[in-house]
């Protein structure tokens, strides 16, 4: 008995350690939405304080009753509680129950289970899964109920001895078999729905480019001319965010670019300043940065000096004595440099101006929803701008990875009009949506994008109010422009011989 | 512990220096101290895992609720009290390293293996004990450097638990990747050298160190398990580790294995062209598919030997168990791409991967058809650790069955990463293997530290953790059907799957109350360590060399010579015999096998094993001309 007031007065220790806890104003649960008074949350906190003492004395009391009843077992040699008999019983009762449950839950939340059909492959899918569903269901149950039931029905009596029985091998063979047969039933149905899905289309279906980046979607269409062009990472900037191939954008890019490296000069109130470029930086040494560092910030001093703007001069200081400062600048370099290496090999292959910079994208459609045509086979073009995304569209059993460096695509017939969606719904605000499904940081849940789906007359319009992405330019400005990467290439070389000096 | 006095009466007659706490406790090359070191240290990850589950819930339940609790724990990652996108990320992510590597790998099989393989196979100590400290100290490591990354400013790393690049590259991308990732990297590398000095080391020590008599046929079903989870680690985790290596270099030293075509605002265009991050996913899958089988080999041993020994009876098709753990082991091989179905791979690899990944399910059927089959007319004895293993076979049904939709690559187009998923690789792999470590914990208490856990408690808590497992994993297969996908910071901003806020709210009761249910575990665990009742020499009457061994641990285990096998593990409720248990060492007059055709009892004692009429014997014979003679 000893140790079960050794026990009594660890719980009771343990309660007036939260006592004393609960002197401290400290509450588990805030709302946010009503910001309580310091009195409201002075009771609030002592009822979530109450809440836990009562609980944890619950619990306590509990494990002493238990404690106790394994202290009279071992003192009188007799089970107060017999646990093979309410462990057979609780098995026989969890069977019932969660069968009843698991029943319960399939009809109850089993109505959301999405068995829409919008695409035409649906249909294929959702016989596919009731095939499954069928199998599976079956065993389920048949497994469940035989094994709580031998729980129930084969506990240890009194007098009793298990059968010796180690194996029999037809029962074996016959219960390898059956789950082969089924397998390979399932495998050949899973066969045919799958190569239905991924099979080439025999007729060209219509192509969309779905770009992907942190943290939304862009749809685009090839416009007049049918040709989607070559896009590339190489060429996004803020004017030209998919990266198309545009003479005059990427030009100003490598403007922009060499900038960057070179610096700049630009006029502040009349005067000229120079904006110093990243070779500058490098050359200047960490004393420079630092120093340069130091008054930035020192002109921030005064009144609105706060403790975020110590900490952050503190890290600044802090990664240009480390080196780190150092280490991304000339990163910073590199890949700029690497850039317009890039572009420039891409614009000096022979056939570059056919090929690629023919202005093909040009009348491109730009759009942040996604527009289908209802029994229109169309097939999506996956494009990523930074990192795996993945294209998730419940309703029309669409999924497919978006992965920079490597183009993806999804083929498939959308069979539902939104606005048959939003009758069949009764809901006339319902739109589809197409969704992120590969986390990709931080905004991955709010990664979206319109899906609609309309008549064919309904598109068109539609499309008539889409702007091309970029105007054509007349064949004399392209001319001119074309000079302008040359330029910058060598002196870009210049300044880098500088800046090894 | 009380061990201490009987420490150097091990009469193996080697050299026994004078035994110092830190020999004894810390840097201890005894299997047993390093099985608990491996215990207590699992457990002790477990509950943090447990623990970062319950507030990434909080979340998902009431997004938009202040929680003093997280804002106690996480600081600035949760100013206000509401827990940031990125360390929402970062919680799941760790939450999931923790479970599948430190708790279910090291934490289950890391126990088990070094407690039963020397004294199951009954053999004094492991093929290299010093190998074995090292086992545990890179895994002990390993674990202070991931968790040493919830201190980084950064905070832990959070591309979830596959780390996939480029997310897992770019420290731009998303803050976790950079210093976070670095350590989940460093901590895993330490964890595969844990993993394999472990592995190489049960391994020898099963092929090599068996007792004389102790034939590969005759082995515990544990020990199979525990050699072919080895045998897979030792496989599987040499290429992670090279994956671990090439994302490294592709982090710090500019290369571009993993990376191409990337373009982020403020930094421009990468110069990373021509690496492909599907390559990576090949690579993890590689292992990461045999890893949720060495998670689960373990515990379906652990199950075989609880439940036969709680049934008294034979487990049902002995050879039948071994084929299928062996047919899961090499089929475990040809499936990673199961995990792949939608990252653009040719269809027709998918057709392959679908195929192969459905016959798998063959053996595990078989395996739980073998279970069934030995409840059967038992005589069951519900103990602690046979209601877990019991638990352990309603969730891999459960959950394997879910499998078959997910394995059906048509199917998985609109299931990959959806919680059906989540639902799925928790009841089969997160609750079933917990369930099965569990039992063993239950089981084998007694043996390691010589006392016996309260019964009442251990029955409280499986109800408890059972009903709550169900009640959290269940609903999310519908949610799952609906579209809802998995590592979504919340639900709320999308209108479609506003329905699912009770349901969130339901989960995320259950998850607590689940996770209060392991404060009685861990009392009875903990407590009884010290105030348990103490154990009798063969508390449940089991039939295994490791009972015949002083319960107090002695260095060397038997202190007189090694006992000698006569028979399989599972001569339960014999016929001819009074006592419903025949144990391993016991001589007996027969071959080992009962002949109910000859009920009277045979005076030749045989060493090896003939041929016979019986198939059976056709299956031990094969296998032992594969695995060899045993040399005793
Ligand atoms: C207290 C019990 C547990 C609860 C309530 C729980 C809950 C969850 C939830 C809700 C997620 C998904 C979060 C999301 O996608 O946003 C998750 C992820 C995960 N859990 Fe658990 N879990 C528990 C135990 C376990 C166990 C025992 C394992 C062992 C296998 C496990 C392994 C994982 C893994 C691997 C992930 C995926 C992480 C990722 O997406 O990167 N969990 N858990
Ligand atoms: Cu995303
Ligand atoms: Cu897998």
């Amino acid at each position: 008995m000893k140790k079960t007031f050794k026990l009594l007065a660890g719980i009771l220790g343990l309660i007036s350690l939260f006592g004393l806890l609960h002197q401290t104003d400290f509450s588990l649960v805030q709302l946010a939405a009503s910001e309580p008074s310091a009195a409201e949350t002075a009771t609030q906190s002592s009822i979530n304080w109450l809440l836990i003492i009562v609980s944890i004395l619950i619990g306590g009391i509990i494990v002493l009753i238990f404690d106790i009843t394994n202290l009279t077992t071992r003192v009188t040699g007799k089970n107060i509680l017999d646990w093979n008999k309410l462990n057979a019983w609780l098995c026989l009762v969890f069977l019932i129950l969660g069968m009843g449950a698991a029943f319960w839950e399939f009809f109850y939340h089993g109505k959301y289970v999405i068995t829409e059909k919008a695409t035409a492959h649906a249909e294929n899918m959702n016989m596919m899964f009731n095939a499954t569903l069928f199998f599976t269901g079956i065993v389920f149950v048949i497994v469940q109920v035989l094994l709580f039931y031998f729980l129930f029905k084969y506990r240890t009596k009194e007098g009793r001895k298990a059968t010796y029985y180690s194996h029999n091998n037809k029962l074996e063979i016959v219960w390898t078999a059956i789950p082969f047969v089924t397998m390979a039933v399932l495998v050949l149905m899973g066969m045919k729905t799958w190569s239905n899905i991924t099979k080439k289309s025999s007729d060209n279906p219509k192509e969309i480019e779905i770009y992907a980046y942190q943290f939304g979607w862009n749809a685009r269409y090839s416009g007049a001319d049918n040709i989607f062009g070559e896009a590339s990472f190489n060429y996004i900037s803020g004017t030209n965010p998919l990266g198309l191939p545009v003479d005059a954008e990427i030009d100003a890019l490598i403007v922009s670019l060499t900038k960057e490296l070179n610096g700049d000069t630009i006029e502040v109130n009349g005067e000229p300043r120079i904006i110093p470029g990243l070779y500058t930086q490098v050359k200047d040494s960490i004393f420079n940065l630092y120093h340069q560092s130091l008054l930035e910030e020192a002109s921030g001093i005064g009144l609105t000096y706060t403790e975020d703007k110590r900490n952050a001069l503190q890290k600044k200081i802090e990664s240009i004595e480390s080196g780190a400062a150092m280490a991304d600048l000339e990163a910073a370099i590199y890949r700029k440099e690497k850039q317009i290496q890039r572009i420039a090999q891409i614009r000096s292959a022979p056939s570059a101006k056919e090929t690629i910079f023919n202005g093909s994208t040009y009348d491109d459609v730009i759009s942040n929803e996604i527009h289908l045509v209802k029994g229109e086979e169309v097939i999506f073009l996956f494009r990523a701008r930074d990192v795996i995304h993945s294209a998730w569209m419940p309703h029309f059993k669409v999924q497919m990875n978006v992965v920079p460096g490597m183009q993806t695509r999804f083929r498939f017939t959308p069979i539902k009009t939104t606005a048959e969606a939003r009758v069949e719904r009764g809901n006339e605000e319902y739109d589809y949506y197409m969704f992120c499904n590969k986390v990709c940081g931080s905004a991955h849940y709010n990664m979206k994008i319109k899906v609609v789906v309309e008549t064919q007359a309904e598109f068109d319009e539609w499309m008539k109010t889409q702007k091309p992405a970029f105007a054509k330019v007349n064949e004399n400005e392209v001319q001119l422009e074309e000079v302008a990467p040359e330029a910058s290439d060598s002196a870009k070389i210049e300044n880098k011989e500088l800046a090894l000096k | 512990m009380s061990t201490a006095a009987h420490a150097d009466h091990g009469s193996h007659g080697d050299h026994h220096h004078k035994e110092t706490f830190i020999s004894k406790y810390v840097f201890s090359m005894d299997h047993k101290m390093i099985a608990r070191q491996f215990l207590i240290t699992g457990i002790i990850m477990g509950c943090i895992g447990v623990f970062l589950s319950v507030l990434f819930r909080l979340q998902l339940a009431w997004p938009e609720t202040q929680f003093g609790i997280l804002k106690m724990f996480l600081g600035s990652f949760a100013a206000d009290g509401v827990l940031s996108p990125e360390y929402y990320m970062a919680l799941v992510t760790i939450h999931g390293t923790i479970m599948v590597f430190y708790v279910l790998t090291a934490g289950l099989s890391g126990t088990f293996s070094n407690l039963l393989i020397p004294l199951q196979c009954g053999s004094r100590d492991m093929a290299s004990p010093f190998m074995n400290m090292l086992s545990y100290w890179f895994f002990f490591l390993s674990s202070v450097v991931l968790l040493s990354s919830f201190f980084v400013s950064t905070g832990p790393a959070s591309a979830g638990w596959t780390v996939y690049p480029p997310l897992s590259a770019l420290p731009k991308a998303v803050p976790g990747s950079g210093l976070g990732m670095t350590l989940w990297l460093t901590a895993i590398a330490l964890f595969i050298v844990s993993a394999l000095l472990g592995g190489i080391n049960y391994i020898s020590t099963v092929l090599n160190m068996r007792t004389k008599g102790m034939s590969m046929n005759r082995l515990p079903l544990t020990i199979w398990a525990f050699l072919l989870t080895a045998i897979l680690g030792l496989l599987s985790f040499p290429v992670l580790l090279g994956a671990a290596l090439l994302l490294i270099f592709d982090r710090s030293f500019g290369t571009s294995f993993y990376l191409s075509d990337i373009w982020l605002p403020g930094e421009g265009a990468y110069a990373n062209v021509g690496g492909s991050p599907i390559l990576y996913q090949h690579l993890f899958w590689f292992l990461g598919h045999p890893e949720v089988y060495i998670i689960i080999m373990p515990a379906l041993g652990i199950t075989s030997e609880v439940i036969a020994t709680n049934a008294r009876k034979p487990i049902f098709g002995y050879t039948a168990m071994i084929i299928s753990l062996i047919g899961i082991a090499v089929l475990s091989f040809l499936v990673w791409g199961h995990h792949m179905f939608i990252t653009g791979m040719n269809p027709f690899l998918g057709t392959m991967f679908m195929f192969i990944t459905l016959i798998i399910a063959v053996p595990s059927a078989v395996k739980t058809f073998n279970y069934l089959a030995t409840l059967w007319r038992g005589n069951l004895k519900f103990t602690p650790g046979m209601m877990f293993a019991i638990g352990l076979v309603s969730f891999f049904v459960s959950g394997g069955l879910t499998g078959l939709f997910l394995a059906n690559a048509a199917l998985d187009i609109a299931m990959h990463d959806t919680y059906f998923v989540v639902a799925h690789f928790h009841l089969v792999m997160g609750s079933s293997a917990i369930f099965g470590m569990f039992a063993g914990i239950y089981h084998w208490y007694p043996r390691m530290f010589g006392r016996r856990l309260n019964e009442s408690l251990g029955h409280l808590h499986f109800w408890l953790t059972f009903v709550s497992a169900y009640l959290v994993f269940f609903p999310m297969h519908f949610m799952g059907l609906a579209g809802v996908p998995r590592r979504y910071y919340m639900f709320t901003v999308i209108p479609e799957f506003e329905i699912w806020a009770d349901v969130n709210v339901m989960i995320t009761i259950a998850a607590i109350v689940g996770s209060v249910a392991q404060i009685i575990f861990l009392w009875n665990f903990f407590s009884n360590i010290f105030r348990g009742e103490k154990s009798e020499q063969n508390p449940w009457k089991s039939n295994t060399l490791e009972w015949t061994a002083p319960l107090e641990g002695i260095h060397g285990n038997w202190p007189g010579a090694i006992p000698t096998v006569y028979r399989g593990a599972y001569e339960y409720s014999r016929p001819d015999r009074e006592e419903d248990y025949y144990p391993q060492h016991i001589p007996g007059d027969d071959d080992g096998v009962y002949h109910p055709e000859s009920e009277q009892k045979a005076t030749i004692r045989k060493e090896t094993v003939e041929v016979s009429k019986d198939k059976e014997i056709v299956y031990f014979t094969a296998l032992r001309s594969i695995f060899g003679l045993n040399k005793g």
